[in-house]
C-alpha cells in the first residue's frame, strides 16, 4: 500500500533535488542581487558628498555650494558637511570687498535725438539656457515700479506693469519675508535702497550704508556699484534698487568672487550708445537649466553692456512685454508677487 | 571581501565618471549663444467673440475674462474669449482631468489629475498656460484609488500654497498642502465630515467646517472659531482682504452673514441681514469686502453694500471683481463692467 507512495515521495526527491538547487541558486542571486544594490546605495551615498564637496571637481563642487546655499531651504545641504569658513573659501563672500569701482557717468553717451523703440529678442541656441531681453533705446523711459500695496503683499512684475502702464518690465529688487509659516512670505517688504521717480521709497540701510544698486539719473544714465541714498541724490539719480553682484563697469568684467550655482537670472544693463537692456534667463527646467552669474556676466557684456547688475533671480524671474509674460517663470503658481519691478513706461 | 573592494570600485567608478560629466560638461561656463529678433504677433481683435457650447459643464474664466473653460464629455477645453480659438488640454498619456480651478491675478491654471504611472495610477497637481499651451508637473500627490475625488483646492498666489482636498469614499476626506517649494504636506484636519475650506490670502492659515458637528477650525495654530448663532452656519467664502464670511442658514438658502478677520474676536464681527435668503452660489465678496448677490429671476446682479444694481439679459455664468459674465438667450458670451 505503501509502495506508491513511497515510490512517489522517492521520486519526488530525486526531481526536486536539482529543482531546489536551482532554486537556491536563484535564491542566492537574488539576495546577492539586494545586497549588492543595497551596498552601491550605501557606499555611494556615504561617499558621494565627499568626493563632491573634497574632490577635484572644482565647477561640479562651485555650482553645488552655490545652488544650495542661494534658496534658505537647501542651504542645509552645505552647511551639512563644510565649514562656514569652507563655503566661504567655495563660492567666496556674498560681498567683494576688493572691488569698489562704480560707474564713470561720462563714458555712457546718449544721443540728443531721443528714439522710443523698443526690440525684443530671444537668447537661443545655449545648450544649458533659453533667455529673453529687451532693447529700450532711450534709457528715460526706464523707471522703478512698486507694488501699489507695498508692506501688505507684493504683487507680479506684470501687475505691477500694468498699474503704471508700462510696456515692459523684469522682476527687480532684493525684498525679505515676514511670515509665521515658513517659506510663505507674499513679497511685500523691499530690502536695501529703492528709488522711484526721484523719490525714496525704501532705504533699509544704516545711515550712509552703502549696497550693490543701479540707479537711473535724469539724463538717462545707468549707474552700478555700491553707493548710499546721499551719493545717489548728489549724482542725481531717480530710479534706483539694490541687488548684486555687479557684472560690467565701465566696460570691463568685474571679478565676481561669489557662486551662486545656476539657477533662472535677471539683469539690467546698459550699453555705451545709453540703451538699455534688461534680459532674463530661464530655468530649472529641462529645457533651460539656468545660469552662473559668470555666464549672465558674459552674455551681457557680449550683449554690448559697459555697465550691468544682476537682479533678483531664482522663482522671481519674469520678463512681461506687450500684454504677455515672455518667459517662463519657475514659480509653481507663474509670476511671484514681490514688491519692485524695472519698468519701461 | 574581494567581492566587496570590487563594488567599492564600481561605486567609485560610477561616482567619478559622474562628477566628471557633470564637471566638464554640464557646469561648464558657456556663455554661446545667437540672438533671434522676435515679433510680437499683436492681437487686433478687441471685443469677445465667444459662443457656449450646450452640454457645458463647470464653466468658468480666467481673472481678467481671456480665456473661458468648460468640461464636455469630460474633456477640458480652453477657449480665447477674443480669438474665439478652442484648445484642449492635452491628455495623450491617459489623464483624466479630476478638478481645476483658475488662479488669480495670471492664465494659469491648476489641475489635479490622475495619471497611469510607470503602471500605477497616480494623482498629480499640475499647471496649465494657455498661451503656450504646456503643463508643468508641480507636485506628486498619492495613489489613485478607485472612487476617488477632488472635492476642492483653495489657493493663495501670495502665500504660494495650494490646499486638495481629496475623498475616497471609505478612507474619508484628506487635505495635502503643498508650498512655494513643491513641498508637500498632510493637514491634520479636525472634522469628522469636511465641509468647504478656504486659505486665507496674506496668511498661510486654512479655515474649514465641519458639516456634521456645525464647528469651524483655523489651522497654524489650531484653534476652533465660535459664533454666537442658533442656526446652522455655512462657510461661505474669504476675500481678498482676508474678510471670511460665514453664512446663516435657512432651510437651505442663506439668509444672514457674520463677517471678519480671524485675528478679531468672533463676537465682534459684523452681521448682516438678507431680504431675502439666497442661495450660496449667488453670493459674491468682492476685493473691495462688498457683498454681491445675484438675482437670476430679476436678472441683476446687486452690491448691497453700495447698493449698486447691474441688470442683464440671459444666464450668469460668473461674478468677477471688475465684471460679470453672461451667456446672453444667443448662448453668446458677454461681459458687463461692474465699475
Amino acid at each position: 500500500m505503501n509502495k506508491y507512495g513511497i515510490h512517489k515521495k522517492n521520486s519526488e526527491r530525486v526531481i526536486s533535488k536539482p529543482n531546489s538547487n536551482r532554486k537556491n541558486k536563484k535564491k542566492l542571486r537574488f539576495t546577492n542581487m539586494i545586497f549588492f544594490t543595497i551596498f552601491e546605495l550605501v557606499f555611494i551615498v556615504c561617499t558621494f558628498p565627499f568626493l563632491l564637496l573634497y574632490g577635484p571637481f572644482e565647477n561640479a563642487k562651485r555650482t553645488f555650494v552655490g545652488s544650495a546655499m542661494g534658496t534658505m531651504n537647501t542651504q542645509y545641504l552645505a552647511t551639512l558637511f563644510l565649514s562656514e569658513e569652507k563655503i566661504n573659501s567655495i563660492i567666496g563672500k556674498s560681498s567683494s570687498d576688493t572691488e569698489n569701482e562704480t560707474t564713470n557717468i561720462s563714458n555712457v553717451k546718449i544721443s540728443k535725438i531721443r528714439d522710443d523703440s523698443i526690440e525684443f529678442y530671444e537668447i537661443a541656441d545655449n545648450p544649458k539656457y533659453k533667455g529673453y531681453y529687451l532693447i529700450v533705446k532711450d534709457p528715460t523711459r526706464v523707471k522703478i515700479g512698486v507694488s501699489s500695496k507695498l508692506q501688505t503683499e507684493g504683487e507680479t512684475t506684470s501687475q505691477i506693469a500694468k498699474n503704471n502702464d508700462a510696456i515692459a518690465s523684469v522682476n527687480g529688487g532684493a525684498f525679505v519675508d515676514k511670515s509665521s509659516v515658513q517659506w510663505t512670505g507674499t513679497g511685500a517688504f523691499p530690502d536695501g535702497i529703492v528709488m522711484s521717480d526721484g523719490k525714496r521709497v525704501w532705504n533699509s540701510l544704516e545711515k550712509d550704508g552703502k549696497t550693490d544698486l543701479f540707479g537711473i539719473t535724469k539724463e538717462g544714465v545707468l549707474i552700478v556699484g555700491k553707493y548710499s541714498e546721499n551719493q545717489l541724490k548728489e549724482l542725481g539719480v531717480q530710479e534706483a534698487l539694490s541687488f548684486g553682484p555687479t557684472l560690467v563697469v565701465n566696460g570691463k568684467e568685474t571679478n565676481i568672487t561669489v557662486d551662486g550655482g545656476i539657477a533662472p537670472r535677471t539683469a539690467i544693463g546698459q550699453r555705451e550708445d545709453g540703451a538699455i537692456i534688461l534680459m532674463v534667463i530661464d530655468g530649472r527646467s529641462l529645457t533651460s537649466l539656468g545660469a552662473t552669474y559668470k555666464e549672465v556676466q558674459e552674455v551681457i557684456y557680449k550683449l554690448g553692456a559697459i555697465n550691468a547688475i544682476n537682479l533678483d533671480g531664482g522663482k522671481s524671474t519674469t520678463l512681461y512685454y506687450d500684454g504677455e509674460v515672455r518667459n517662463t517663470p519657475s514659480n509653481s503658481m507663474g509670476e511671484r508677487t514681490i514688491p519692485t519691478a524695472v519698468i519701461v513706461k | 571581501m574581494k567581492k566587496l573592494i570590487v563594488w567599492a570600485m564600481l561605486a567609485l567608478m560610477l561616482e567619478i565618471s559622474l562628477l566628471y560629466i557633470l564637471n566638464n560638461f554640464v557646469f561648464k561656463n558657456s556663455s554661446e549663444f545667437n540672438s533671434k529678433k522676435v515679433e510680437v504677433k499683436k492681437n487686433s481683435i478687441d471685443s469677445i467673440n465667444v459662443t457656449i457650447p450646450s452640454d457645458t459643464e463647470n464653466i468658468d474664466l480666467s481673472y481678467e475674462g481671456k480665456y473661458l473653460t468648460y468640461f464636455k464629455e469630460k474633456k477640458l477645453y480652453i477657449q480665447d474669449t477674443k480669438t474665439g480659438k478652442v484648445s484642449e488640454i492635452n491628455t495623450k498619456e491617459n489623464e483624466t482631468i479630476m478638478y481645476y480651478k483658475w488662479l488669480e491675478g495670471r492664465d494659469l491654471i491648476a489641475v489635479v489629475e490622475n495619471i497611469k504611472k510607470d503602471g500605477k495610477e497616480k494623482v498629480q497637481l499640475i499647471t496649465y498656460n494657455p498661451l503656450s499651451f504646456s503643463k508643468t508637473l508641480v507636485k506628486e500627490i498619492c495613489k489613485y484609488e478607485k472612487n476617488m475625488v477632488v472635492n476642492n483646492m483653495t489657493t493663495s498666489v501670495l502665500t504660494n500654497v495650494f490646499y486638495i482636498n481629496m475623498n475616497n469614499g471609505n478612507l474619508g476626506n484628506k487635505v495635502y498642502r503643498i508650498d512655494r517649494n513643491d513641498e508637500l504636506t498632510n493637514i491634520d484636519i479636525k472634522a469628522s465630515n469636511l465641509g468647504n475650506m478656504q486659505v486665507i490670502p496674506h496668511e498661510d492659515r486654512l479655515i474649514y467646517e465641519d458639516k456634521i458637528n456645525d464647528k469651524f477650525f483655523i489651522t497654524s495654530p489650531n484653534k476652533q472659531l465660535i459664533f454666537n448663532s442658533n442656526k446652522k452656519l455655512a462657510l461661505l467664502g474669504i476675500d481678498k482682504k482676508d474678510v471670511i464670511y460665514i453664512g446663516e442658514i435657512n432651510g437651505d438658502k442663506i439668509s444672514s452673514i457674520f463677517y471678519g478677520k480671524v485675528d478679531e474676536d468672533t463676537s465682534t464681527w459684523n452681521k448682516v441681514t438678507l431680504d431675502l435668503s439666497v442661495d450660496k452660489k449667488d453670493l459674491y465678496f468682492s476685493d473691495e469686502s462688498e457683498i454681491l448677490i445675484n438675482d437670476n429671476l430679476k436678472g441683476e446682479v446687486r452690491n448691497i453694500t453700495t447698493g449698486k444694481k447691474i441688470e442683464y439679459e440671459g444666464k450668469l455664468i460668473k461674478i468677477k471683481d471688475e465684471f460679470i459674465a453672461i451667456m446672453d438667450n444667443n448662448g453668446k458670451l458677454v461681459y458687463k463692467s461692474l465699475k
